[in-house]
């Protein structure tokens, strides 16, 4: 897993420098910046919503709309140091949210369980993989779940996904330990072994 | 253990990819299925990257139209800021500079001035007077009949100034009030305003329509005004816009002013004062406006000033947008405008005419073929096109430059 690349000073302040730059222009509603910021985080924000949809169409819809919601918004974005992409996962979550409490009051939430379906590039022998482990994430409350996104879906560090989450990097150090317990006992409940391997 | 110490463990495990030699065997226990979990979760990445990437695509297309439709949406009628506050800003660096290119307009609307020297006697020679070949053109009548379907639909439109053929082939729709309607639904009997691009063939005078609203048109065809070449400032001279017309290269922009007293002047207008009018969200057609000469401008050229009206104006409804900024890049055919509402793309095309305001120092060939006009301040009225949320410039004012 990759871990937290330490900076140099002068590399630290030239990132930062770039995506304060990125930011105002951003908040200014540049489409030239927007698209930039597109590129960077839309495969990530997808990644963070997939897992908790039934299907890459309503991912590839959420994700959409985190953007546009974000554009919009644009002018409320306040940079303070915190990277455009935490206010991107945070419309993300809300969106989430909101949409898992529509499914809910549909009577979706069994559906949303049973349905889930993930291409699979290579192994047919995953898809079961797939589904338990789907199915166990499920059972995570959402900053677990999020904390799981972020450091084994997305390859984040726990640095940056304390940013990202707004929360100290003890705390993502707990909540992932708690996460992956909780995973595990889920999966344990499907007769999964521990070593992962049917 | 401590929770901390389990934390930090399993922290080092994942790093390592094993469990730490220093670890006991109950730790050991702990941490052994919690770190086959996250390999398995792992395993889940590559077929979401797939996902994702085949997704990205079709999201970028539709991220790209949302932002092009929301740059157009702050810019359509009621949210472009008035422009009065801008162009302050702009000209009050540039005052003298702005008097000095003035002087370069002078000639031409001079020599409009010899060639519209006589009122004229009958509409047909006063429609070939107002009108020039290749004018960008604002205008209001009433459709009298139509003929033809999809490209080839034509319609003749009865105006002030006599008859007029409208060619409908390349028009997307007409505008009735918020509605786009088919070109078809058009009908003998609308009253409409017109915005196209005149050519002249024989003794026929035609506009090759880009926008056409219906609605209630002011155009009285039956009045039969008559029509006064303005050369000397009239005091208190106020009346309705009821054409405006600039030539194929930026020059010679005028309008004709309805008094409603049965007179009806051509007036040639000043460059500067154009930029004013055309920040507008609504055409110049239909505008109230009074007439003044600045004190030191050359004679034969005057500013019009815009009277706010209660109600919105006929031409309004033509949906023509007014942006007012500065040129931030020229990418191909669009030009990128920092507005005060944030950045618009707009689309220059081969029947956009550049008005080259005071103190701008360039040509309309060198904005046209390059990136001469960067930096400049710009003022801009055309159509927003609904499916991509562009704005297709029908004119473009460039004025002195903001660096």
């Amino acid at each position: 897993m990759r871990e937290l690349e330490v900076e140099t000073d002068d590399s630290t302040a030239t990132g930062r420098s770039n995506a304060e730059a990125l930011a105002q222009r951003a908040v200014a509603r540049d489409p030239h910046a927007w698209e930039s910021i597109f590129d960077q985080h839309y495969r990530g924000v997808f990644a963070f919503v997939r897992y908790r949809l039934r299907g890459a169409p309503e991912a590839e819809d959420l994700a959409s709309q985190v953007f546009e919601i974000a554009f919009a918004n644009a002018a409320r974005f306040d940079y303070r140091g915190v990277p455009i992409e935490g206010w991107l996962i945070g419309i993300a979550r809300n969106l989430v949210r909101d949409h898992l409490k529509k499914l809910g009051r549909r009577g979706y939430t069994a559906e949303l369980d049973e349905t889930f379906e993930l291409s699979e590039p290579d192994a047919a022998s995953g898809v079961d993989l797939h589904h338990d482990l789907v199915a166990a994430m499920r059972a995570l409350t959402e900053d677990q779940h999020e904390v799981i996104s972020h450091r084994f879906l997305l390859d984040r560090s726990v640095a940056e996904t304390a940013l990202l989450m707004n929360r100290s990097e003890d705390a993502v150090k707990n909540l992932q330990r708690r996460a992956l317990a909780a995973m595990q006992r889920a999966l344990a409940a499907v007769a999964y072994p521990k070593d992962g391997r049917r | 253990m401590s929770t901390d110490r389990h934390d930090e463990l399993l922290q080092r495990s994942l790093a390592s990819g094993a469990v730490p030699a220093d670890t006991t065997a109950s730790e050991r226990a702990e941490l052994e299925p919690l770190l086959a979990v996250a390999s398995a979760a792992t395993r889940l990445r590559p077929a979401v990257q797939a996902e994702s990437q085949a997704a990205l695509p079709t999201a970028r297309a539709r991220f790209q139209r949302y932002v092009a439709a929301e740059s157009a949406a702050a810019v359509l009628p009621g949210s472009v800021p008035p422009g009065p506050r801008f162009l302050g800003r702009v000209f009050a660096a540039n005052r003298a500079l702005t008097m000095a290119v003035s002087v370069g307009v002078i000639g031409l609307f001079a020599l409009l001035a010899v060639v519209a020297s006589q009122s004229f006697g009958g509409v047909e020679t006063a429609a070939a007077q107002v009108l020039d070949e290749s004018d960008y053109a604002q205008i209001q009548g009433v459709i009298t009949a139509t003929t033809g379907e999809g490209a080839t639909r034509t319609a003749t439109l009865s105006s002030d100034f006599g008859d007029l053929q409208l060619a409908l082939g390349e028009l997307p729709g007409i505008t009735n009030a918020d509605q786009v309607l088919d070109t078809s639904t058009l009908k003998a009997g609308d009253s409409v305003t017109v915005a196209g691009t005149v050519t002249k063939k024989d003794n026929t005078t035609s506009v090759a329509a880009r926008s056409v609203a219906v609605g209630k048109s002011n155009a009285n065809p039956a009045a039969k005004p008559r029509l006064i070449q303005l050369r000397e400032l009239r005091k208190g001279l106020e009346g309705r816009v009821t054409v405006f017309a600039v030539a194929k290269d930026g020059k010679a922009a005028r309008v004709v002013l309805d008094t409603g007293n049965g007179e009806q002047f051509i007036v040639p207008v000043a460059a500067g004062s154009l930029a004013e009018l055309l920040s507008a969200n609504e055409a110049l057609v239909g505008r109230r406006v009074t007439v003044s000469h600045e004190v030191g401008s050359p004679k034969g050229e005057f500013t019009l000033t815009a009277v706010p009206l209660s109600t919105a104006p006929v031409g309004s409804r033509l949906g023509l947008s007014g942006v007012a900024g500065v040129i931030l890049s020229r990418e191909g055919n669009f030009l990128r405008v920092q507005t005060e509402r944030g950045p618009a793309q707009v689309l220059l095309t081969a029947q956009t005419r550049i008005v080259i305001g005071p103190g701008a120092d360039l040509s309309v060939e060198r904005i046209r073929t390059g990136n001469a006009a960067v930096g400049h301040a710009v003022v801009i009225q055309g159509g927003v096109d609904r499916t991509t949320g562009r704005l297709t410039a029908d004119v473009v004012w460039v004025g002195a430059s903001t660096r």
